[in-house]
């Protein structure tokens, strides 16, 4: 997992398939999601293999999510926001 | 010193699926076959539309004709071998309002009349809700052909070569032909690498290409190339089985197997012949894009991933060309399908096949003769709206 | 929205100083860029650092905050959070932001999309765990976030900046493995120009390289042979170098970087010709001496017409920049010289160092020609290089028609990521195929719009 090193920077809380999770603020939602979780955060749609983020600049759309009121976005390229509500709906190969 | 590069008894001049099924085709019933495509094949119009595989709404003249291909469709991939992705899911146009209603009332009623076994049926509001959950429920009714669908069209293309590879057919790619010349047996063609190929027969399959090949022969129409815009988006979970057009909105829409919905409709942007390049119009898409959302709300959220357009050949009366040249024995033309011609593919190189060998078509095809007048030019007025 | 001079593409070093170049000769400019703040990826976040990161990401990173100052006090239009998605006709520009789709015409622009990291296509890159060193470095530049037990692995510059930059914050490396092959040194010896110009760059290098030994983390040369295997996420690393085969279980984190490709997807999108470079290993887009392209009135700038660092971007960009403010009528004939011949010389003084760095750092064809048939070589579609034997062996020739009968490029990256494994291992068969060597027709958009912005566009005349 990434760890976030210290920092004055606030934390905000968002959820991430109902479960609540910190970041501080200006990290991409890329790098919460990262932080919180060892694992796949998408499935391929093809193969349906296990895939999480990997340029992290917005090309590979690895990091793709759904965020609430946004629909499906590049997580790396989104500010996390208090309040946030991220689906990564695993398994529906629809990211 | 003239080097021939290859003769057969058929030239055709097009590697989209025209002249791949024609080639297909003819191969299969013995005859020696070049098709010379000038870029690859599958690479314009063929490989990139919307492939939709209908009868449905077509132009009474054409309705004969793409009956036939229906049932040629049904068993197209056992024929050719290959997964060509067909999808018998259906098709349905959408009436909005009473006065579109009513509209397919009398498109259905007129179909019935024609005397073919076919018809379009008309089905209400509370049917189309089940067909169509996923439709906004302001949609009233719709005409419907259960056995219409979609196919996959640069597969089909390629599945009709790889059939007339195996019977003996040889494709030439980047051949663009320079020159052509006819002697009283047969044509000679010099392609754009400099080899020559000569043939009794000629067959014009070249797409928005096909009015300066029908020049080269010495058959004059006006051909008006333009671009037929497409987008597809990002995988969506399912929502949708039957593809949907609508009486009152230029739409195609369908959604795929894999979740990702192709929403197309017409919408015209210019194209440049020369450079195989054509632009895309955010504007017109702007409009698609409304389309599609006013029929199915939850679109707003999709995302669209890709525009596109192929290069498509529109005659003046939007039927396509034909038959034989009336001006060259031995020469003969399947072009101007005017961005509807892939449903018809199997029957127009089917019944094309059954005149170049001497046969009797299944169809009479003197619709879509070459000489027919309303071809002959474009009104100012269509001609400026291009 | 009235005409601008000069829309400008991209807030990094290039497109900075184009902008801020353009602006201080009397143009009307917009710069749009994709991020919240400017500053490109080398300078990402560089006005907002944490001072503590600051430090570690060495004083070459600060130094970027000259330049977005600059901008910020220009009277430049800046609008960050835009996200292009279409030029059209060398006219017109379309991108989107929070509020909608924006549209504005331009006389000229300036696109300096910057570059990308070069795919490195081993077995098991698609594993959650694996990514590049890159996107390390952005992790840590903004979010200052960072991954324990992690592998370095590649070749190039920016592998020894960022073990450098994680060893400075206290954060232990489990290894970094060197794949720059050991006749590249040979061949760089012939550059010696280049390593006279580029001195000091070499010595930086050299002194990073110390840093990272003196730290004990285990370094390996010469590796060939990269692998990477887990189950759900990444487990295991294996490589060969001459000491023979290794192999590091209970790896988080598998940073791949084999030097960088240009981010030309949008000027491709905007009808810019390209040419594959065979050197280079490659597409690049062809560009005169100013970064004209084959659009008369698109120039490319910086990384995203050709790999050369930062300085070299501002250098390019101010280039371009001049040459606009001529076009246009801002600069008289004889200023124009000036400037023009002072600017390339200094880019010819760029160009020297670069000769070396790309000859040094040239991938060897195992990490850009992958053997494994299961390797996966389109990630958005999982399309495998056994895919691409079958096609080429039945006769083809054409990454296009590759892509219509596999889908192989025709997901959300929309080939940016495949395209050039496929163009290599087609280079690396010597594969002719027609006219020569097409490159991909990526289309807009640019990036994936929403249907309610592109419903929501009007015609505003």
């Amino acid at each position: 997992m990434f760890q976030f090193l210290k920092s004055h920077a606030p934390l905000v809380t968002l959820s991430v398939d109902g479960r609540e999770v910190q970041a501080p603020a200006g990290t991409s939602v890329a790098l919460a999601l990262l932080a919180s979780t060892d694992g796949p955060t998408r499935y391929a749609p093809a193969s349906q293999g296990a895939r999480a983020p990997y340029c992290l600049m917005g090309i590979c759309h690895e990091c793709n999510v759904n965020i609430e009121g946004q629909g499906v976005t590049r997580s790396c390229l989104s500010s996390v926001c208090h309040g946030m509500r991220i689906s990564t709906e695993t398994g529906n190969g629809t990211l | 010193m003239k080097v021939m590069n290859g003769s057969s008894d058929v030239l055709i001049i097009g590697g989209g699926i025209h002249g791949s099924a024609l080639a297909f085709h003819l191969a299969r019933s013995g005859a020696s076959v070049r098709v010379l495509e000038k870029d690859y094949p599958g690479r314009h119009a063929s490989g990139v539309n919307a492939g939709g595989v209908r009868t449905l709404g077509r132009h009474p003249a054409e309705l004969p004709l793409s009956v036939l291909a229906k049932r040629c469709w049904k068993d197209l991939a056992d024929v050719l071998e290959a997964d060509v992705g067909f999808s018998a899911v259906g098709q349905l146009r959408i009436a909005e309002n009473e006065a579109e209603l009513e509209q397919l009332r009398r498109r259905c009623d007129m179909v019935d009349g024609l005397g073919l076994d076919y018809r379009e049926e008309m089905i209400g509001a509370d049917d189309l809700r089940r067909m169509a959950p996923a439709l906004s429920p302001h949609c009233l009714g719709a005409l419907y052909v259960a056995d219409d669908g979609h196919a996959n069209p640069f597969r089909t293309t390629t599945a009709y070569r790889l059939a007339a590879e195996r019977d003996g057919a040889r494709f030439e790619r980047g051949a663009e032909i320079v020159s052509l010349a006819a002697d009283r047996e047969s044509f000679h063609v010099r392609s754009r690498d400099g080899r020559s190929y000569a043939a009794e027969i000629l067959v014009n399959c070249a797409g928005a290409w096909g009015g300066r090949i029908a020049a080269l022969v010495g058959d004059e129409i006006a051909l008006n190339p333009n671009g037929s815009m497409l987008m597809v988006t990002m995988r969506m979970p399912a929502f949708l089985g039957p593809v949907v057009g609508a009486a009152g909105r230029s739409l195609s829409f369908k959604q795929f197997a894999n979740g990702s919905v192709l929403i197309g409709g017409g919408h015209r942007a210019p194209v440049d012949l020369n450079r195989n390049s054509a632009s895309i119009d955010l504007l017109g898409l702007a409009q698609a894009a409304r389309n599609a959302t006013a029929l199915f709300p939850r679109m707003k959220d999709a995302k669209a991933l890709r525009f596109w357009s192929g290069i498509e050949g529109f005659t003046a009366d939007h039927l396509p060309v034909i038959g034989p040249s009336p001006v060259r024995a031995g020469a003969f033309h399947a072009f101007g399908f005017s961005a509807h011609g892939f449903q018809l593919a199997p029957a127009v190189a089917l019944l094309l096949s059954q005149i170049i060998l001497g046969r009797s078509p299944l169809c009479d095809l003197s619709a879509f003769r070459i000489e027919r007048e309303s071809i002959r030019e474009f009104a100012a007025k269509e001609a400026a709206g291009f | 929205m009235g005409p601008y001079d000069l829309i400008v593409v991209g807030a990094g070093p290039a497109g900075m100083a184009a902008a801020v170049k353009a602006g201080a000769c009397g143009l009307r400019v917009l710069i749009l860029d994709e991020q919240a703040r400017p500053g490109g990826q080398i300078y990402r976040n560089v006005e907002i650092l944490a001072c503590h990161l600051r430090q570690a990401l060495g004083e070459d990173y600060s130094r970027g905050e000259d330049a977005t100052r600059a901008l910020r006090n220009s009277l430049v239009e800046y609008r960050p959070n835009a996200t292009v998605l279409h030029l059209d006709q060398g006219r017109s520009i379309v991108w989107s932001q929070h509020d909608g789709l924006h549209r504005a015409s331009a006389k000229r622009f300036i696109l300096a999309t910057g570059a990308m990291e070069r795919p490195f296509p081993i077995e098991g890159w698609t594993l959650p765990g694996v990514m590049t060193v890159g996107a390390a470095q952005i992790a840590l530049k903004s979010g200052g976030a960072a991954a324990d037990n992690a592998v370095l692995a590649g070749s190039g510059p920016l592998l020894w900046l960022v073990a450098s930059q994680y060893l400075r914050l206290g954060l232990k490396l489990r290894a970094v493995l060197d794949t720059t092959p050991a006749e590249n040194y040979v061949k760089a010896l012939r550059q010696w120009r280049g390593a006279v110009a580029g001195h000091r760059l070499l010595l930086k290098g050299l002194q990073l390289q110390r840093e990272i030994h003196a730290s004990g983390t285990p370094v390996y040369r010469n590796v060939t042979d990269l692998w990477a295997s887990g189950k759900r996420r990444l487990e295991s690393v294996g490589f060969r170098n001459y000491a023979g085969w290794h192999r590091l279980d209970a790896v988080s984190h598998l940073f791949l970087h084999q030097g960088l490709v240009p981010n030309d997807q949008l000027p491709a999108i905007a009808g810019c010709e390209r040419h594959w470079n065979s050197q280079l290993l490659t597409w690049q887009v062809v560009t005169g001496g100013d970064g004209r392209s084959s659009i008369p009135s698109i120039f490319v700038v910086g990384d995203a017409g050709w790999i050369a660092g930062a300085d070299s971007a501002a250098l390019t960009g101010q280039l371009a920049a001049v040459r606009v403010a001529r076009d246009l009528g801002h600069l008289p004939a004889d200023l124009y010289a000036l400037e023009r011949e002072q600017l390339m010389k200094a880019v010819q003084e760029q160009v020297r160092i670069r000769v070396l760095l790309d000859t040094l750092f040239r991938p060897p064809r195992w990490a850009v020609v992958p053997q494994q048939e299961e390797t996966v070589i389109c990630r958005c579609e999982d399309i495998q290089v056994k895919h691409l034997n079958d096609y080429l062996a039945a006769g083809g020739g054409d990454l296009n028609e590759f892509k219509s009968l596999t889908r192989c490029g025709m997901g959300p990256c929309q080939g940016r990521l495949c395209a050039p494994t496929v163009q290599a291992i087609m280079a690396d068969r010597g594969l002719q195929s027609w006219p020569e060597a097409p490159p991909p027709r990526p289309r807009p958009p640019a990036s994936p719009v929403s249907l309610d912005q592109l419903a929501a566009m009007v015609d505003d005349g």
